[in-house]
């Protein structure tokens, strides 16, 4: 490009150069003829003047023009800079490729028949526990559950959940069977071999986020503790009195095979919008399946505050053998801001048969920090009386004290110490509990 | 010569009080973006902060005008996601996580998808409705046709 200019000057020269030898090579003629054709050449020659000046200015502008283009074409560091670029952006995503190649491994990929998305978690639960009667103390690693989560987005809208769980665990007799139990001499019970329960199976159909429905084997959505439900949530893996034992339905089933109506909506668009919730279910009890239940539960958090309040409500029939039918009401209140994580549920019973029923706690926790929280627990539950047998049920008060120790999201410790009251034999047992849950 | 002095004096002095005036200004806050993909209409302000806050935590699952929502993440050890965290979830990485372990085991739901090269995030959110993400700004400038700065965030 720098050559077209240079040869634009150069022609500028050559023009001039010319012009002066066409000047020189003009001989001027004396005499008046001589003087008419002088003025003549004269102004042949100016004419031609004022041309190669024209040629001369056009050539320059050229040449400034090609000059200014030069400044709007690629330069040689540019493409450096742009190989830089593409070289660093190549690097990174073998980077990347590496990494996926050093998960995924020669072996086999699995891969799921028909799902959308599928993902497989679960957890590890383990307990050791040492319980103090008033005549005889006993000690055992009581508590070991496996359980696996699955997880498949079989369409965009549906869902299946599955939890099955290889358990072997065993707690107090005062827990386990509370009717049968001889509270001044604690006992496990027989660990036995492990078995197997399907926890939950459920799938759910989310037709917007304040519709959607949940059929199968689903955990009854009452109160806090019971749907947060999973040991590795919860600061005491041992939950409230009124939801042990585990699968039973002391004051409630703990778990429903039926089906619910459930979804929630804001209340507003802004940063501290509050939110509504609710439950509507129906379905049967496992060891009641001819017996319908029919529930309920309604939940309002404040925005911004961390407070959910949440009210409920069941209708049902605890036996299959006579009419033993029951109205449960209850109300939570879950307070979980800053270091503070406060729950608190009361449940209480209406029978048509035996004695009615009463659970409650309160349970503050204090977050020391990431890694620990400090709790206290004061539990009371009155069993009321077996709708069978009509027997009376133990009444028992228990004070909870314990840390949790997290040094991984996925990993908690636990210590704990425990001092139940029971009234009816005056009893009283005291509990230490050292438990693990490990969750991928 | 005292004269020069003074003046050479002057010009010291007043090097150094510019130079700790300097020193104790504190460095500006790193500014970040969250990208939006421009298919859909999305709010912007504290509505939209609102909004990408529900989604992200999967407390909503559509944008007001019924897209359906992708959230995707940064790896926990990048500063764009320590300052999302931080200041448009408002929590800390360990509340953080006991969330993501309760929606895991409650509903089956998993935490966003992390993605580390900002040149993948912005194909990630370009290429979906409803998706969104966020960077540093200068990481992911110019940002291209398909996508669009939301909303901005200051660092830690």
């Amino acid at each position: 490009m720098r050559f077209r200019s240079k040869l634009a000057g150069g022609t500028a020269w050559i023009a001039l150069a010319a012009l002066t030898t066409a000047v020189a090579a003009t001989a001027v003629p004396v005499g008046a003829a001589a003087q008419d054709n002088e003025a003549g050449r004269i102004e042949k020659l100016e004419q031609e003047v004022r041309q190669l000046r024209e040629t001369v200015r056009q050539l320059k502008d050229e040449g400034d023009g090609e000059a200014a283009d030069q400044t709007n074409e690629v330069t040689l560091s540019d493409l450096d800079s742009e190989v830089e670029t593409t070289k660093k952006r190549v690097e990174r995503l073998e980077s990347i490729a590496q990494r996926v190649d050093e998960q995924v491994g020669s072996d086999a990929v699995v891969n799921a028949f028909d799902a959308v998305d599928l993902n497989l978690g679960g957890f590890l639960d383990l307990a050791a526990t040492h319980v103090n009667g008033e005549d005889d103390s006993v000690t055992s690693f009581n508590r070991q559950v496996a359980e696996l989560l699955v997880s498949a987005d079989i369409a965009e809208d549906w869902r299946i959940f599955w939890a099955q769980s290889f358990l072997r665990k065993a707690g107090p007799n005062f827990t386990q069977n509370p009717a049968g139990a001889d509270t001044a001499n604690p006992d496990f019970g027989n660990l036995g071999g492990a078995a197997t329960d399907t926890v939950l199976a459920w799938t759910n159909y989310k037709h917007t986020d304040a519709l959607q429905v949940q059929a199968g084997r689903f955990i009854t959505p009452h109160g806090i503790v019971n749907q947060e439900h999973f040991p590795a949530t919860l600061l005491d893996a041992t939950q409230p009195q009124f939801l042990r034992p585990f699968s039973g339905q002391t004051v409630f089933p703990n778990f429903t095979n039926g089906i619910q109506l459930h979804g929630s909506a804001f209340l507003g668009g802004g940063l501290d919008a509050d939110q509504i919730s609710y439950n509507l279910y129906t379905g049967n009890f496992t060891n009641n399946s001819t017996e319908f239940n029919v529930g309920g539960r309604v939940a309002y958090e404040v925005g911004g505050m961390g407070l959910t309040v949440g009210a409920n409500a069941t209708y049902g029939d605890r036996s299959d053998q006579r009419d033993a039918d029951y109205v449960v009401v209850g109300g939570d209140i879950k307070y979980d801001s800053g270091p503070i994580i406060w729950k608190n549920e009361i449940f209480a019973t209406d029978e048509d048969r035996g004695d009615n029923r009463l659970g409650a706690y309160t349970q503050p926790g204090y977050r020391l920090g990431e890694q620990w929280t400090a709790f206290y627990r004061f539990d009371y539950l009155d069993r009321g009386s077996d709708p069978d047998t009509l027997a009376a049920r133990l009444e028992s008060i228990e004070h909870s004290l314990g840390v949790n120790f997290q040094p991984h999201s996925n990993v908690r410790l636990r210590a704990i110490l425990r001092n139940t009251t029971f009234d009816g034999p005056d009893d009283d047992a005291q509990t230490a509990e050292l438990s693990a849950t490990l969750s991928f | 010569m005292a004269r020069t002095r003074a003046a050479g004096l002057s010009v010291v002095v007043a090097v150094a009080l510019v130079a700790g005036g300097l020193a104790a200004t504190p460095a500006a806050a790193a500014e970040y973006v969250l990208l939006v993909n421009t298919g859909n209409d999305h709010p912007s302000g504290e509505e939209g902060r609102a909004m990408v806050q529900r989604l992200f935590l999967k407390r909503a699952s559509q944008w007001p005008d019924g897209t359906k929502a992708f959230p995707l993440d940064r790896p926990a050890a990048n500063d764009a996601h320590k300052a999302f965290v931080e200041n448009v979830l408002g929590t800390s990485e360990s509340k953080l996580q006991s969330w993501w372990t309760k929606l895991k085991q409650e509903r089956g739901a998993t935490a966003p998808r992390a993605v580390g090269a900002p040149s993948l995030l912005k194909q990630a959110v370009g290429m979906r409705d409803g998706a969104f993400g966020f960077a540093k700004r200068s990481e992911v400038a110019p940002v291209p046709d398909n996508i669009r700065v939301l909303f901005t965030f200051d660092g830690s």
